[in-house]
């Protein structure tokens, strides 16, 4: 079958919509430096939202339609959506932070499009090569953003780890999909319910599944392959640690979720208990060892450590059978969207208080933020409480969402040590609130005052916040009405299963 | 029929200060607390409504709202609704908020961040009383976590961040507890909901929740979630540590309003979900009772900060709370709702005795008073009549309700009620001691000067003075807005075992 151009066009434009302004904003480089960065900006930010748009109305279209390698679906669109609205919000809050660095480099937006095309490729294809293809653009793009403050040694630190991690990871991938291919033949996912279960191979089979999932645990920042995230956090600009703690979440758990949804069916594989084993070591390091950091960062990576564990209990919830897995797959969703917006928000925040040149580091530095900025710490603490997930924020309607589907299907350990654990990192997320607040201010701000647009965003974000705790009926019916291409065919996990 | 929102109005109305503040300029910082006393008043003034159109004789829910669907994928709905239980608390925060406001003229520090923050608390408050859908309840109940948290921590005195957060941490970890028991409904109650009327009928509980290990599991975590706040022995150590470091104001609404929520959820939680466990359970809420009312009693009286002494008062008499409405008689849980009111409205006092003094004289060490009768002669004047309230003098309310409590209890459990009478001594010895040494003999050359009672704290004082005098002289309509609808709650339990006994045929 002969890829058809128009059609791939058709179904795909807000995918090569990426591609193609990045391609462009690389020829930018003919215009002198100061344009030169507000002209790709204005680019990126332009395909992005059109990009966000595309996607939306495609979801709203609701077709699922397979290609050679690609799957264009409610679950590839909702995902492709949020991922263009990630790199919207973070290419506006990273401008002022770039003109600001020692020199400003244009090329942060064309990395930045880069790195979401390869996002989006992710999540649309059930093809495995594919899914390291698309891996592969995303990481090679997010190793050189992580690098971007070349003078900085921390900078440079970080990217060459997360460089060498990075590619173990892949290794673990390749190596995986090898043994698949080895034991089945095929590299696409979705014919993975014609396979006869064949015992000869069962164990390559067993093994090439585990490591397949291991690689993207590795890229989704799971316990006990953390141990890269809060080293390379810590040492990236800002607003990079901004869209990896989010773009590739959301880009990884899109494509675990196809990966998931293909293996659940085969009974061979205790699919749940590995990802159980996953998610509770996870949840309880990645909250516990936060408590103990005093680096903004590093809180924050740890936070997205714990966060990945909420979302792993809600992988587990997935594996279930029968009717419950369309029901459980939008809790996945929807806390996606809400984890996406909530750490945006932050390090949105965090990108304006570093805009002055010197990167925000130790907690101390937000001492007595409030006194100085208190619009802008208001905010931040509206973020981070609602992490934290008290009520009445999205934070707190997500996760209960997902707790609520883990008992439901009878996880209860994993659900009470989720509860737990996130009742627990509400006291790392009051830590800088506590900076803010409590202490005396010592320091001079030096942080620029913030653009309108900005302004605009970070306000409708916060409005977000509130809409989704208050009023979520709406955006939950859309998450779920999100399905993947097997379940809208399948009668079985049609969208309108019901839901207690 | 779509009636008048009066409880809706009486909720949200304080959200409009919250709307209003930003704007004030900051040259004109001293509208923000007009602003704010002004956005408390319709309240109050619904408040007053709500006393004198309550339906006096039935224990049905009135002036229900909703049940409307509000996350309708979740079956979480909009429910607000008042009955004897709760009409009484609503008053009570009401009036409490408008004169805290006033209480908290004094305020310098980030005055708009402080008002905030406080509407929203009342807010949070009036929400909890009157929200009959157990999502609802809870999303109130967090409301009022955070502002609380840092009304303590910004404006607090010395060591408010550790006060703060031991406060913070204590109240999540019953939220936490509440949360479970609240998805244990949602998973497993017939058609999904969380209606706190509906759920009184026990054959909507089924699977896990009609069995007697998990009823009894649940029981326990709401108990923990309420006790912390009431708080009960040993549940109780956060509130010392409160009170002392949290600005005058804030002790009022913590001592005045946020404990009488503990047992305002034992009664609609425990009493009302779970009466089967509620009767197997309840000889060991008296016992409870009885300790906190003796510890706090004997902790009071080894006190040296003012403060601390009457944080302690108040953990001995919500004990009384505690055995009134573990005696599962009319008379019992009458004198115990009504203790709750009381200690309201005479705590509230005596934590603001306790600022005005402060104010003055910057530290709290009792024994580094003496004499101020001489200096302060209506501050003494103010001082005595909120104390003896608070020991229980016959002709003052805390009287009546100790006595109704006294009478109710000794049915059913002679022998601790015996133990709890011994604390009328206790508290007549602390509350007299304190007296003695902060207004009695040689008058400190120190304080000579002290301007006397104010106005504006005259003002604060007084509503709650007479309220205090006419509820010990005529208790009656506090008590038949109350009575039928405890009465109700009472009855519920006689049909799993619970001997319910009337002592004055009430």
């Amino acid at each position: 079958m002969r890829l058809d151009v128009l059609q791939l066009w058709q179904h795909a434009w807000p995918s090569l919509t990426l591609l193609i302004a990045a391609m462009v904003s690389l020829l930018t480089s003919v215009f002198p430096s100061r344009h030169r960065a507000r002209i790709t900006a204005v680019l990126a930010a332009t395909a992005f939202l059109l990009s966000a748009q595309g996607f939306f109305h495609q979801w709203g279209l609701g077709e699922a339609k397979g290609f050679e390698f690609l799957v264009v679906d409610p679950l590839s669109n909702y995902l492709g959506a949020l991922i263009a609205l990630i790199g919207f919000i973070t290419s506006i809050a990273a401008y002022p932070y770039i003109l600001s660095q020692a020199e400003a480099i244009p090329e942060f937006f064309s990395l930045l499009l880069f790195a979401a095309f390869g996002m989006t490729t992710m999540v649309m294809t059930t093809n495995l090569l594919a899914f390291v293809l698309g891996l592969e653009i995303m990481s090679l793009s997010l190793y050189v953003l992580v690098g971007l403050r070349r003078y900085d040694p921390r900078s440079g630190e970080a990217a060459f780890k997360y460089f060498l991690l990075g590619s173990v990871a892949t290794a673990f991938l390749l190596f995986g999909i090898s043994f698949f291919y080895g034991s089945t033949g095929t590299l696409d996912l979705s014919r993975i319910p014609e396979l006869l279960p064949n015992p000869e191979m069962a164990t390559l089979f067993k093994l090439g599944a585990l490591l397949i999932l291991l690689g993207f645990a590795f890229k989704v920042g799971a316990v006990p392959f953390h141990f890269w995230a809060p080293d390379v956090y810590d040492g990236a600009p800002m607003p990079v640690t901004g869209f990896m703690a989010t773009g590739v979440k959301v880009a990884a758990f899109g494509a675990l979720i196809r990966v998931v949804e293909a293996f659940a069916p085969r009974h061979e594989l205790p699919l749940q208990r590995w990802i159980v084993m996953l998610s509770f070591a996870t949840m309880i390091v990645g909250n516990l060892v936060a408590l103990r950091q005093r680096h903004l960062k590093r809180i924050l990576a740890y936070s997205s450590i714990a966060h990945a564990g909420y979302l792993l209990l809600g992988m587990a919830t997935l594996v279930g059978t029968g009717e419950i897995r369309a029901a459980a797959l939008s809790p996945i969703l929807f806390y996606l969207l809400v984890y996406s917006l909530l750490t945006l928000g932050v390090f949105s925040v965090l990108t304006i208080l570093s805009s002055g040149g010197q990167e925000l580091n130790d907690l101390k530095d937000l001492d007595g933020l409030s006194e100085k900025r208190p619009v802008l710490s208001a905010v931040l603490s509206v973020f981070f409480i609602s992490l934290a997930g008290v009520p009445p924020t999205a934070g707190f309607l997500a996760k209960y969402y997902l707790f609520s589907q883990a008992i439901q299907v009878g996880l209860y350990p994993l659900a009470i040590a989720g509860i737990l654990a996130s009742a627990v990192s509400l006291y790392y997320y009051l830590g800088p609130i506590v900076r803010m607040y409590f202490h005396s201010h010592e320091k001079t701000w030096q942080a620029p005052g913030v653009m309108a647009s900005l302004r605009l965003l970070l306000a409708l974000m916060v409005a977000g916040v509130f809409y989704l705790g208050l009023f979520p009926a709406s955006t939950l019916e859309i998450s779920r009405r999100t399905v993947p291409i097997r379940a809208l065919e399948a009668p079985l996990a049609s969208p309108s299963a019901k839901l207690p | 029929m779509p009636h008048f929102p009066i409880l809706t109005l009486i909720t949200f109305s304080p959200l409009i200060g919250i709307l209003i503040i930003p704007f004030i300029p900051k040259a004109k910082e001293s509208l923000v607390k007009w602003v704010a006393l002004i956005s408390t008043l319709p309240a109050l003034g619904l408040a007053v409504k709500l006393f004198l159109d309550f339906d006096r004789t039935t224990k049905a829910i009135q002036m229900a709202e909703g049940p409307i669907d509000w996350i309708k994928p979740f079956h979480i709905q909009y429910y607000m609704g008042i009955d004897g239980l709760s009409v009484t608390m609503v008053i009570l925060t009401a009036l409490i908020s408008t004169i805290c406001i006033i209480a908290s003229w004094g305020i310098e520090k980030q005055v708009k961040g402080y008002f905030t923050l406080f509407l929203l608390l009342e807010t949070g408050m009036m929400g909890t009383f009157l929200a009959l859908d157990f999502f609802l309840f809870f999303i109130f109940w967090e409301i009022m976590l955070l502002p609380m948290y840092f009304l303590i921590g910004i404006w607090g005195g010395p060591r408010r961040e550790y006060a703060a957060i031991k406060f913070f941490l204590y109240t999540l970890a019953g939220s936490v507890l509440m949360l479970l028991v609240l998805i244990a409904f949602y998973l497993y109650s017939d058609g999904h909901t969380f209606n706190l009327i509906a759920l009184q009928d026990p054959k909507l509980h089924l699977g896990p929740l009609s069995s007697h290990g998990i009823r009894l599991a649940c029981w326990i975590g709401l108990f923990i979630a309420f006790a912390i706040k009431v708080p009960v022995f040993p549940f109780h150590t956060w509130l010392p540590d409160a009170h002392v470091e949290a600005p005058t104001a804030i002790s009022v609404i913590l001592a005045g309003i946020l404990l009488k929520l503990g047992t305002y959820g034992i009664l609609r939680f425990n009493y009302q979900l779970f009466p089967d466990i509620t009767v197997e359970l309840v000889k060991w809420v008296a016992v409870l009772g009885v300790i906190n009312i003796i510890y706090g009693a004997l902790c009071a009286m080894a006190q040296k900060d003012f403060k601390k002494l009457i944080a302690y008062s108040s953990v001995s008499h919500m004990g009384f709370v505690l055995l009134g409405i573990a005696s599962l008689t009319a008379e019992g849980i009458t004198g115990g709702v009504m203790q709750m009111f009381n200690h309201g409205t005479i705590t509230a006092q005596l934590f603001l005795i306790v600022g005005i003094i402060y104010d003055r004289a910057h530290h709290r060490d009792i024994n580094g008073f003496g004499g101020l009768a001489t200096a302060m002669p209506k501050y003494a004047v103010w001082t005595t009549i909120a104390f003896f309230a608070a020991l229980g003098l016959p002709g003052l309310s805390g009287f009546i309700s100790e006595a109704l409590i006294f009478l109710g209890s000794f049915k059913n459990w002679p022998g601790l009620t015996a133990v709890a009478v011994t604390s009328v001594v206790l508290t007549a010895a602390y509350m007299l001691w304190t007296l003695q040494r902060v207004f009695l003999g040689p008058l400190n050359e120190k304080y000579k000067d002290y301007p006397d009672i104010n106005g504006r704290e005259v003002l604060c004082l007084l509503p709650l003075a007479i309220i205090v005098l006419a509820m010990g002289v005529y208790p009656k309509p506090l008590i038949n807005m109350m009575s039928v609808s405890l009465k109700g709650i009472n009855e519920v339990l006689v049909p799993y075992g619970a001997k319910v006994a009337s002592v004055l045929g009430m």
